[in-house]
């Protein structure tokens, strides 16, 4: 067959390249404007007196957020999925759960915001403080904890889906198969469904966690603070996040060119992070996609 | 029986899990109405959230919670909202439909999968980062065609929304594009059509209804979004129906203004109000799609 020019696969490629010329643009700018000022002290110095001390707090703070949240959403969101895979039988239950979480995925991040406010600290911190506490000032105020736990529900949706979609792939064979056996449900989900499904659920993690560590507006009165002094491991203290640093470099400076290479550098670090998570999703799904082309 | 026993006590521990997700669901609704209703412990009244009387007697849509006065209207709010969500689609509709069709129809699988994902890529850009950026290029760029009269305007931060949402609507409309059956391509083939007709005359005419499920989720995600437009939008309540004047969004507002108010205040309740709005929009619209999704799983069987 001849190929002769067509007029709409040139205006989609054009478009295409467009789009793929914006993307190298900023990570041209990105890597050239930031990289120069990243140093091993920018990286790792503790101190946070000024601007230009160093973001190694911003960053410990912001994985240990993700690291709690992944405690709640990774049981939470994986039983969900496969309770609604492989238990449930009833369909007006599990068209409640369909819709709810649904709609959990399109609550703006703001919302959630607002919820863990009242929710999380109003209703069951400051409940907690007055019964066990005698009324001190334990849970009831910004912590981390809270701000993990808001993250965990706001990526809830991206773990339950991925789950369901990646128990939906296994042939219904294999797992007849171990029910033929003898096996009972909790071994054929143990010895058959989490093996199989596990690179898919992998990605699901990933992306909840690439989510988590990049949102702002929920933890923003739920728990991250401009300034603190130091860094500690405890759930009931407030802690620094590398977003809100660059959010609060961009709207609260007054002199734009003075800082421009920390928030460029910031925004390298910041971005990078999320970046390496988004290759190990993508080497997951081109392992997946290559087994099934090979597979015809 | 130790067996069974523990069968039963993990389906019990995932029933849980999934009556967790239920009861956060339903939490957020009651927990957002609960604190908005503290509104109608004051004596101003609920006709206060959507206008006011100035001191001449004029009817005022006005946003202005510091002043003497305190001014609630969420008119100006809604409006601009809804005004930054329209830029961000006109800007993301055009470049997700080309996108979609090329990778959809023109390219083999494998180049598929790369484009893919690095068009998908965008969608994990963190808001923050990509409002800086928005700052840095749109700005730049846009201020040499249209010289802005403001730095930071609704103009800005849509054409930067509509670019963090882009992959989102190119993802939905280009798995629709992808899952048409190949019967209907054939058919147009079989009657002696080429391909650039049958793309026209076939594939896109039945891919509208997936394009308007792809544009519903995508207006979705671009009223929510928070950081890009509090960082782009320049914070301004006005009511104006300018595209290049600054813009204070419903959620701009909620995340400006939380943490000043005084807890159990009319204002704070009125930013619960704020937070309701956003949730019922998008709620609306997350059913309306679903409804949409349905029918055409009927009607077709297919996705």
């Amino acid at each position: 067959m001849k190929k002769h020019l067509d007029l709409l696969q040139l205006i989609c490629v054009l478009v295409t390249l467009l789009v793929f010329l914006l993307e190298g643009f900023i990570l041209y700018k990105l890597i050239s404007k930031g990289f120069p000022h990243i140093t091993y002290d920018f990286l790792f110095n503790k101190s946070v007196n000024s601007i230009e001390d160093g973001i190694y707090l911003h960053i410990v703070g912001n994985v240990f957020l993700v690291f709690i949240m992944i405690l709640f959403v990774f049981p939470i969101g994986v039983g969900t999925g496969i309770y609604l895979q492989e238990y449930v039988n009833n369909s007006f239950i599990v068209s409640i759960l369909r819709m709810s979480i649904y709609n959990l995925a399109g609550v703006p991040s703001i919302v959630y915001g607002l919820f863990g406010f009242v929710f999380f600290i109003q209703f069951i911190g400051k409940g907690i403080d007055l019964y066990f506490f005698g009324g001190n000032l334990v849970l009831g105020q910004p912590i981390i904890f809270w701000a993990s736990l808001t993250l965990a529900f706001l990526t809830l949706p991206t773990v339950v889906v991925t789950t369901e979609e990646a128990i939906k792939s296994i042939p219904r064979d294999i797992k007849e198969a171990s029910y033929a056996l003898g096996a009972s449900r909790f071994q054929t989900i143990r010895k058959i469904i989490i093996p199989n499904a596990f690179s898919q659920i992998l990605t699901g993690i990933v992306l909840a966690i690439g989510r988590g560590a990049g949102e702002v507006a929920p933890i923003l009165f739920t728990g991250v603070a401009y300034y603190t002094p130091g860094f500690s491991f405890n759930l009931n203290d407030q802690f620094m996040h590398l977003g809100y640093f660059i959010y609060n470099l961009f709207t609260q400076s007054i002199n734009f060119d003075q800082i421009e290479g920390v928030i460029y550098a910031s925004v390298l670090v910041f971005f990078t992070m999320i970046f390496i998570l988004n290759i190990i999703v993508t080497y997951i799904r081109y392992k997946i996609i290559k087994r099934k082309i090979n597979n015809g | 029986m130790i067996k069974k026993i523990f069968d039963k006590l993990f389906e019990y521990l995932l029933a849980f899990f999934s009556f967790i997700t239920f009861l956060i669901m339903i939490c957020i609704f009651v927990f957002l109405i609960r604190e908005a209703l503290i509104i109608f412990e004051y004596q101003t009244g609920i006709t206060n959230i959507f206008y006011s009387w100035d001191k001449f007697g004029i009817l005022s849509f006005e946003w202005n919670p510091a002043s003497k006065t305190p001014k609630y209207s969420i008119i100006p709010l809604v409006v601009n909202s809804f005004k930054v969500a329209f830029i961000a689609l006109a800007f993301s509709i055009p470049i997700a439909f080309f996108t979609s069709i090329y990778t959809s129809q023109y390219v083999s699988l494998k180049v598929r999968f790369w484009i893919k994902t690095v068009l998908e890529f965008i969608s994990s850009i963190p808001s923050v980062v990509l409002a800086f950026f928005g700052f840095v290029i749109f700005s730049e760029i846009l201020g040499y065609i249209f010289s802005f009269e403001f730095k930071l305007n609704g103009f800005i931060a849509g054409i930067t929304l509509g670019f963090g949402i882009f992959p989102s609507v190119y993802t939905i409309y280009e798995d629709f594009l992808y899952s048409i059956p190949k019967d209907y391509k054939e058919a147009s083939y079989a009657l002696g059509a080429n391909k650039i007709q049958t793309i026209i005359k076939v594939i896109i005419p039945f891919s509208l209804q997936g394009l308007l499920v792809a544009v519903l989720l995508g207006f979705n995600r671009a009223i929510g979004e928070t950081m890009i437009v509090m960082m782009l939008g320049g914070n301004i309540p006005i009511l104006s129906y300018n595209l290049f004047d600054p813009v204070l969004t419903l959620s701009g507002t909620i995340s400006g203004e939380m943490g000043e108010v005084i807890f159990g205040d009319i204002h704070y309740s009125i930013l619960f109000i704020l937070g309701i709005i956003l949730f019922f929009i998008t709620f609306l619209f997350n059913m309306l799609t679903l409804i949409l999704m349905r029918s055409i799983k009927k009607r077709y069987n297919f996705i």
